[in-house]
């Protein structure tokens, strides 16, 4: 009995050790995966502040009025052409108007109020 | 477990039970005659007993050292890891990083990134020469003569640059030269420059907030906060800055000041102030760059004052909107002193015409009936006589006369005798036209509920003056100020600036006080030009009306519609007509 019991604490010990060896180094290395993946995390942070601020700088109006002035033919927006939908004129009933065989091109723009852009080909010309 | 075992044999032996298992101190024989109760056996299960209790307390001993080793084990995991994360904790959210600044949509502002400082480890450097060619190579603007005496040192850690960009830094390591070593460290950028510098601040070397908003965020404990969002709207003080600018140029001036300010809340939307700095070298500018003329300088501001002393004239019920003052001849006041009209009328003229053709004379007429303690205390109700509370710590703190003389009213009633920050101004003409609340300028962009406002007048008295502005720019001295869909309200303001004791005739300053749209107005504007010349375009006039009050109709242009305020009146013309032929 009592030897039995020797044996059994005997490999209880052998294999308790080993499991905690075992269980230490797994934990060991998750620790340093852990340790790993976190400065990985900070890594990124620090690039994601450094785009923010390269967005920042990208995006400073400064910087894109000088763009669009240069490369774009838009002005600043007057109030003439701010509008609410109530007050747009209602488009003329026309079934294919979202169609290929359309002709018009529907909406406000063909439109006959006074005003409007009239027909095809006047449009482009209007921008400036 | 052993323990338990071992005495239940020996309960078993001192019970008589002749069969013992295996025990190491239980020999055959004196197992013979253990039934009767003999000395001897006796003193065999005594020493049984001891044996048994021997067992036990090693048996407890064993476990507590077991134990002890697995919790040393376990702990010798977590100890070296929770120190790195202490120590990674502190070079992180410690003092180091500042909150984000963003604009009142979010737009950030100010950002802490990280930079490198490349070191040399001069006993690691194994070919000087090579270091040096390749270093020239990826950052070319390093002087050679420098980098060689740097490196010719005979030991050490010696620093060859600072904050290098994250491609500089990327080069340097590509290079694959042993010795050289970059040390990271937090620097605050502010993305878009010069723009809002006066709002900002700066920080110093050590990342501590000296000025602006940034003082702001270390003395108010928001160090550990996310982000700190400011009042100002990004766009429009763009809009603000870009048209200041181009008329300070244009009107050749010192200084341009243009503030914008929400009547309700009182948060400044806008604010610059020309020369201004780039926060992200502030020591590059003059000192006269880094001065706040917004909310630190102090100003006679001339007729744009005359807005507060009508109003205290109509709020106090002594002076009514038809009541007439006689403005044929100059004022002639006690002690030698004449108070004279610039756009002289040469006529009795009513309070409406008074304020709308900006006469002093008739303004310190009003305010002289008024009496001086009303007027006083309605300035300072508004504000304008002592420093303003505001989250920047570059407050001005207004220059009041030695003595307040009858006289002094009269010439403070259309704003000379008393300076005032433009900030100020904008808040108490705030109070004008919302309605009659005071308003606290500030800085940080308010969430949530409004606090308890103060009246200061009548809704009445901030109708009649809206009215009475209305006027100055649909018929008096503001007309250039008008926009088309965004009415603007507005006064004049031409003051002769002090120099050596007197007056000067030639250097003036120029100001436009205004709020939009006219008829609920939700922001209120002032832009100042220091000693603006006359142009050709202005037949060489600098006065308010010609470089103030057209500045403010482009900014109001260009700002309302960000603002998301909706033009009135826009269907007196079809849409194309209007925006196709206004170039």
């Amino acid at each position: 009995m009592i030897r039995l019991l020797n044996v059994v604490v005997l490999f209880l010990v052998v294999g308790l050790s080993v499991t905690l060896y075992n269980l230490k180094y797994r934990i060991e290395t998750q620790k340093k995966q852990l340790a790993q993946i976190e400065q990985k995390i900070l890594n990124e942070e620090d690039a994601v502040r450094i785009l923010v601020a390269e967005q920042g700088y990208l995006t400073q109006p400064d910087r894109l009025q000088a763009l669009s002035e240069r490369h774009l033919m838009l002005t600043p927006m007057r109030a003439s052409q701010v509008a609410t939908f109530d007050e747009l004129p209602m488009p003329p009933q026309d079934n294919d108007m979202y169609g290929p065989q359309g002709k018009r091109m529907g909406g406000y723009a063909s439109s006959n109020l006074p005003g409007s852009l009239g027909g095809p080909g006047s449009s482009g010309g209007a921008v400036r | 477990m052993a323990m338990g075992i071992s005495s239940k044999n020996h309960d078993k032996a001192s019970r008589g039970i002749p069969r013992l298992g295996y025990d190491m101190v239980a020999r055959p024989d004196f197992r013979t005659e253990a039934s009767a109760a003999l000395p001897e056996t006796r003193t065999l299960a005594r020493g049984r007993k001891r044996i048994g209790l021997a067992i036990g307390l090693f048996s407890i001993g064993f476990v507590v050292i077991g134990g002890k080793l697995l919790m040393l084990g376990a702990s010798s995991l977590v100890a070296p890891t929770q120190v790195a994360a202490v120590a990674q904790s502190n070079v992180r959210h410690g003092p180091l990083t500042r909150p984000n600044v963003v604009d009142r949509n979010g737009e950030v502002m100010a950002i802490d990134i990280m930079t490198a400082s490349l070191y040399a480890d001069i006993k690691d450097i194994q070919n000087r020469e090579e270091a040096i060619r390749g270093l020239r190579r990826v950052l070319p603007h390093l002087n050679e003569k420098t980098l060689r005496r740097r490196l010719s040192k005979a030991g050490g850690n010696v620093r060859l640059m600072r904050e290098l960009t994250p491609r500089q830094e990327y080069a340097v390591h590509n290079l694959g030269l042993p010795g050289l070593n970059f040390e990271k460290e937090f620097k605050r950028v502010y993305p878009n420059g010069t723009m809002a510098g006066h709002v900002l601040g700066y920080v110093n070397a050590d990342n501590k907030g000296v000025a602006g908003i940034e003082y702001h965020i270390d003395h108010s404990q928001l160090l550990d906060q996310e982000q700190v969002a400011v009042s100002v709207d990004m766009r429009v003080q763009h809009v603000l800055r870009d048209e200041l600018s181009r008329a300070m140029s244009t009107f050749s001036a010192k200084a341009a000041v243009g503030v914008v300010m929400d009547v309700t809340t009182g948060e400044v939307i806008g604010m610059s102030s020309l020369p201004d700095f780039d926060p992200n070298d502030p020591m590059a500018s003059k000192a006269n760059a880094r001065f706040s003329r917004a909310t630190l300088g102090v100003y006679e501001m001339g007729s744009t004052f005359k807005t507060f002393s009508v109003a205290a004239a109509l709020d106090s019920g002594l002076v009514q909107l038809g009541d007439r003052f006689d403005a044929r001849k100059p004022l002639k006041v006690a002690g030698g002193f004449t108070i004279r009209d610039f756009h002289a009328q040469k006529r009795i003229l009513t309070v409406s015409e008074v304020f709308m053709h900006s006469s002093n004379i008739g303004t310190a007429k009003m305010v002289l009936e008024l009496g001086r303690d009303k007027h006083r205390s309605f300035l300072d109700s508004l504000g304008l006589l002592g420093r303003s509370d505001i989250e920047l710590p570059e407050r001005g703190t207004p220059l009041l006369p030695s003595r307040w003389t009858d006289l002094s009213t009269m010439t403070i009633s259309y704003g000379h005798g008393l300076s005032v920050t433009p900030l100020q101004v904008v808040a108490a003409g705030a109070a004008i036209v919302n309605g009659g609340f005071k308003v606290s300028p500030t800085f940080v962009r308010q969430d949530g509920d409004m606090k308890a406002r103060k009246r200061v007048m009548s809704a009445q008295t901030s109708k009649s003056m809206r009215n009475l502005m209305r006027l100055v720019v649909a018929e008096g001295t503001g007309r250039r100020a008008d926009v088309v869909g965004y009415p603007v309200l507005g006064k004049t303001g031409t003051a002769e600036k002090a120099v050596n004791g007197g007056y000067s005739r030639k250097a003036l300053l120029t100001s436009f006080l205004s709020a939009f749209p006219a008829d609920n107005p939700r922001y209120a504007m002032l832009v100042m030009l220091d000693e603006p010349k006359g142009t050709k375009a202005t037949y060489n006039f600098a006065t308010a009306g010609w470089n103030a009050a057209p500045l403010t109709g482009r900014i109001v242009r260009r700002i309302a519609p960000m603002l998301g305020l909706k033009p009135e009146g826009r269907w007196q013309s079809p849409v194309q007509s209007v925006s196709f032929t206004q170039r």
